[in-house]
């Protein structure tokens, strides 16, 4: 039996001397990790300066007269598209999945360390170009994140000018990164796992990565030619999206195309898109759980299998937006049994990381915390979809804050709750030094409290029938004071926690300087990511010979065995004199 | 434990939040009762999904918090229990899409005797149009429209000629008789938005859309634009006043046909001129009359 | 071990060792994910079209007032023949490769890489003859802002990029899709080609000609299925 393992396939790595290389133009995983991560959270924290904007002129209308309704629409477009592509997506999968898939297997590094290098080049691009719609005549796009022609790119609508063409280049250069990143974390988890790393032995984080990167490979492509299409339209003139219409008074040349049409593709994309945020969210609070928790992740198999089913259902739902689009309304009896169907797997995984944490060893870390958090957030967040999904339903509450309400819970709070535990969770393994505990727990403990109080009363908001992106309600007879004060509550709520994330940053900056340094595996953790020879890893991860995985990822408090964890390069032996089989 | 002791707190506080809060559904105003119940179905069987999770979670953290001497038990699955656990979910999901596809059911199926009306959005106001007694809408279409003939009707469509039009954005309803609402779009998308009717659609230009309804309770009632269509999308608002028929029927007599709108403007010449044969036929829509 | 088996083994029971090899190469892995992704684009944009033919959303009737089946110039024809066969040549390459047949190897990538070039320069051709026959991309005379100063309200000409029905609009959408993936083949020709100009050895690019080859062949496959459909429609 021959001693060379799965990855050695691979070219030999490159390996730099200069800072340059070693930093810059880095080619090991690890280095782009951090890339994407740093500059994803940048332009995150830029959106989260809109939405205290946003926030600001919602709770206290009037009182922030530099706030003209142009420039709130333009912050509600750039927050939402900022949020959810560029910060999310990036960071999950170019973040967490450039660092976590060639440890967690067992690799050296991503099969495709020069295009890997290249897909966080063309990502930092495509953020350039994106920001550069601050700067350009008529500000950046206003029309929403969801981008609907004809207004996008009429009259009207602020950014219809110049903002709208920034947004769509900037998109599609973004896809052509992902992409890159993409063919990456698919073809290294086929192709480089170590010998004895089935795909079952794989941690419930990869898979979550793996299936997301699946699903954005076939859903990206919706987006980009939407985005050309309507980029078309805008700047040749095309009709593929704009039927006859006059604006402002004026007729205008178009003739023949399709708003629907858009919003089919724009779906497409979209749908699956908020899986490829959730999905990785899942398999990495999985991993939390369990180890915090002392405990393997509880029906591993059924786990995995859910991950897929969300993923290929995904594709099948899209319409669930669109129940008040004005397409065909038996339309609507499909999607929303295929929306409500989906629900089912879903179910079963929060089923499964509470039966996990039942007779479980639950350490409360800060990790463990964020966990929880997820937990509580994403019950109720997966909940309030139930109703939207439900077409019926979904009429009244469309394009209220129920919406807004809804979407933050499962794409604004629950994953944030997961990357934050995540950081915390990987920050001894990525800097070899350990964070401060009790800023931590401050920090969960207002930002978890803090997100509850802002998101709970706009599902209300929503069901009294408020309608979202109003830049003012006015007074409006259904809508009573006390709405008004809710507003208020929120916007406050909103500030504290928004300022409460300078003690995570403050953590995160001290700690890489100052802070202790860490045990390479604090958590007793089973995972490959933890057994590596040096702390931090260095290039090529493994030293001189790649380790041999001879179990799955969660031997936990195993039967007999001397400590709560076996990590899985451990050969069978002593260590399971009880193990069952 | 305190972990445990929020978690319950936060599931308790929720409850409360709910019963307390003074925002819930505006009264209902028209005949979409079956959406407000199957929304109170979905809403039970989820607040006892989210109690019931979160207290299991609560618990949980109490009991099972790490303690000297304690370990975890190791089970990686029980197929039985996980089984068990998907057939019941997909009850009680069951549970919530029956009454909603069965509301949904009635919302697609127009009654026969619903009477049209016709709603146009435009940036950044509402305008409406009857038909007139010949019950049948005239065609129009876009590039119809001009200063003299903001609402792109076909000059040339008799149908069309004893329509009443409505630019105010105060529009009157009959009670307790249905009503299809078509809608169209001069130019981006829009949405006709009442709460209290709860049933709504998207207006979108080159198409018509429509829903329908029957308004059960008298008043004025506001319509909200619910599709973001630009900057005055938060000022673009309207009145609807449900009334008695016969106050109804008195104040559409009132309204300026489109007769009399064409003859009070430029001479026939013009308009016919610039009138184009290609028309978005209106009349597929309609329950009665030739076309 | 099948697909399914492998995904539904239970972990946990038998530490040991365990995995076999994958059976493709990590390059031809690679490739494999890339062709799903390029045809989702392709088929995406196959659905954008029938949608916007069948007049979807669009009252019934308007689109199909402006649904002009667009012209098919005899040289379209004499492209798709260039490019069947550039990949016969293609094909030619990846066999000399395989065998070691370094001079078959250079004068079949040469051909190949020629071939692909003519039927490239033959698409944008044919884009020139279309707007010389008056079929533009637009259908709005005056319209083009590619190259103007401000894109706002007055329509000011300097492109004669336009008036045109949304099947001409896809054609050039399409074609100019194809003829950019097409372009990715041809800088790996180029890369392989120079290679074995230089007297390269066979091993280091038979895998970059035998790759390069199977893309080359399923951008034919697309070509074909949009010429299909513009013939069809």
């Amino acid at each position: 039996m021959a001693t060379v393992t799965l990855a050695d396939d691979m070219r030999p790595l490159h390996h730099p001397k200069t800072f340059i290389g070693k930093y810059i133009w880095s080619q090991d995983h690890k280095v782009i990790a951090i890339q994407y991560s740093l500059t994803a959270i940048s332009i995150g924290v830029v959106a989260l300066v809109l939405s205290a904007l946003m926030r600001l002129q919602l709770g206290f209308p009037g009182t922030f007269s530099f706030i003209q309704p142009d420039h709130y629409l333009q912050y509600v477009t750039m927050h939402g598209m900022i949020m959810v592509v560029y910060l999310l997506t990036a960071l999950l999968l170019g973040g967490f999945g450039n660092y976590l898939i060639p440890l967690m297997v067992g690799a050296r590094d991503m099969v495709f360390p020069f295009v890997n290098m290249l897909s966080y080049w063309v990502y930092l691009l495509s953020v350039l170009v994106l920001v550069s719609g601050f700067f350009v005549p008529g500000g950046p796009a206003g029309s929403g994140w969801t981008l609907y022609p004809p207004q996008a790119i009429l009259d009207g609508t602020p950014g219809h000018q110049w903002g709208i063409i920034t947004m769509l280049v900037s998109l599609a250069i973004f896809i052509v990164a992902f992409t890159m990143g993409g063919l990456n974390y698919v073809t290294t988890v086929l192709q480089a796992r170590t010998k004895g790393m089935t795909l079952m032995r794989m941690p419930c984080s990869v898979w979550g990565i793996f299936v997301a990167s699946i699903m954005g490979l076939l859903a990206f492509p919706a987006l980009f030619v939407a985005a050309i299409m309507m980029l078309l339209d805008r700047i040749a003139g095309t009709s593929f999206f704009m039927p006859s219409i006059v604006s402002m008074g004026q007729q205008t040349g178009y003739q023949g195309g399709s708003p629907i049409l858009f919003q089919h593709l724009f779906w497409f994309f979209g749908h699956p898109e908020v899986y490829i945020v959730a999905l990785p969210a899942f398999g990495i609070v999985s991993d939390l759980i369990s180890v915090h928790a002392r405990k393997n992740i509880f029906g591993y198999r059924m786990m995995v299998w859910a991950i897929i089913v969300i993923g290929a259902l995904s594709f099948f739902v899209w319409a669930h937006h669109m129940y008040v689009s004005g397409m065909n309304p038996y339309f609507g009896f499909f999607f929303a049994t295929s929306t409500l169907i989906i629900a089912i797997p879903t179910a079963i995984k929060v089923y499964n990381w509470l039966l996990t944490l039942y007779r479980g060893n639950i350490h409360l870390r800060v990790p463990m915390l964020f966990a929880i958090g997820f937990l509580f957030t994403f019950i109720h967040g997966g909940l309030s979809g139930l109703f939207l999904g439900n077409v019926s339903v979904d009429l009244p509450l469309s394009d209220t804050f129920f919406v807004v309400g809804h979407f933050h819970m499962v794409m604004g709070v629950s994953p944030i709750l997961v990357i934050f535990g995540a950081i915390y969770h990987w920050y001894p393994k990525i800097t070899g030094r350990m964070w401060n505990d009790m800023l931590g727990k401050i920090h969960f403990w207002i930002t978890f409290l803090g997100v509850y109080a802002i998101y709970l009363p706009m599902h209300y908001l929503g069901i009294l029938g408020v309608p979202r992106r109003y830049y003012a309600l006015g007074p409006t007879a259904f809508i009573p004071p006390s709405a008004h004060l809710a507003n208020e509550g929120i916007t406050i709520a909103a500030l504290i926690v928004f300022v409460a994330q300078g003690l995570f940053f403050f953590n995160m900056i001290w700690s890489f300087f100052r802070g202790p340094k860490a045990d390479p595996n604090p958590w007793g953790a089973a995972s490959l990511e933890w057994q590596t020879p040096d702390t931090p890893p260095k290039h090529g991860n493994w030293g001189p010979r790649l380790p041999t995985v001879y179990r799955w990822a969660y031997d936990y408090s195993v039967p007999g065995a001397a400590q709560d964890f076996i990590p899985q390069n451990v050969p069978p032996g002593d260590a399971d004199r009880h193990h069952p089989t | 434990m305190a972990a445990a002791v929020a978690i319950a707190l936060l599931v308790l506080g929720s409850i409360a939040f709910h019963l307390l809060s003074p925002w819930w559904r505006t009264p209902l105003a028209s005949n979409w009762g079956s959406i407000d119940s199957a929304l109170s179905i979905t809403l039970w069987i989820c607040a006892v999904a989210f109690v019931a999770l979160n207290l299991f979670l609560a618990y949980a953290l109490f009991r099972y918090r790490y303690r000297d001497g304690h370990r975890a038990h190791y089970e990686p699955e029980n197929t039985r229990l996980e089984k068990r656990l998907t057939f019941w979910t997909a009850i009680g999901i069951a549970g919530m899409l029956a009454p909603g596809l069965l509301a949904w059911n009635r919302f697609v199926n127009v009654p026969k005797d619903a009477s049209i009306v016709e709603a146009i959005g435009q940036q950044w106001q509402w305008s409406y149009r009857f038909p007139g007694p010949d019950g049948v809408l005239g065609t129009s279409d876009v590039r119809n429209i001009t200063p003299d003939n903001p609402f792109g009707l076909n000059p040339q469509d008799p149908y069309g000629r004893d329509d009443r039009l409505i630019e105010g954005s105060e529009l009157h309803l009959p009670l307790n008789k249905p009503v299809k609402m078509l809608l169209r779009s001069k130019d981006v998308l829009h949405d006709f938005y009442v709460p209290e009717f709860r049933a709504r659609m998207d207006m979108v230009p080159g198409i018509i859309t429509y829903f329908w309804l029957t308004p059960t309770r008298p008043g004025t009632y506001e319509v909200l634009c619910a599709e973001l269509c630009g900057v005055g999308h938060y000022m673009m608002r309207g009145t609807v006043i449900v009334e008695p028929e016969p106050a109804f029927r008195a104040w559409l007599a009132k309204q300026p046909t489109y007769a009399q709108l064409a003859a009070a403007s430029a001479p026939a010449g013009t308009e016919l001129a610039q009138a184009k044969t290609t028309t978005i036929p209106t009349a597929a829509d309609q329950p009665r009359g030739k076309r | 071990m099948s697909l399914l088996a492998a995904l539904t083994e239970k972990p946990w029971l038998a530490p040991g060792p365990a995995g076999d090899r994958p059976d493709r190469s990590t390059p031809a892995t690679g490739l494999a994910v890339f062709l799903c992704v390029v045809t989702m684009l392709f088929l995406l944009l196959t659905m954008a079209y029938l949608m916007h033919m069948s007049g979807h959303g669009t009252a019934s009737g308007e689109t199909g007032g402006h649904w002009h089946s667009m012209p098919k110039p005899p040289l379209l024809w004499a492209n798709s023949g260039i490019l069947l066969l550039s990949s016969f040549a293609w094909q030619a390459a990846r066999r000399a490769a395989r065998r070691g047949d370094a001079a078959a190897l250079r004068s079949a990538l040469i051909v190949a890489g020629a071939l692909g070039l003519a039927f490239l320069s033959g698409q944008l051709f044919v884009w020139h003859q279309l707007r010389e026959a008056g079929y533009f991309l637009s259908s709005q005379p005056g319209f083009c802002l590619i190259g103007l100063g401000t894109p706002d309200r007055s329509f000011q000409t300097l492109h004669p990029f336009l008036t045109g029905s949304p099947a001409i609009a896809f054609f050039y959408l399409i074609t100019a899709l194809h003829g950019l993936h097409l372009l990715g083949g041809v800088a790996v020709w180029g890369h392989a080609t120079s290679q074995v100009l230089r007297g390269g050895s066979i091993a280091a690019v038979r895998q970059q000609v035998d790759l390069c080859g199977l893309y080359w062949h399923f951008l034919l496959l697309v070509w074909l299925w949009m010429f299909g459909l513009f013939l069809l429609t």
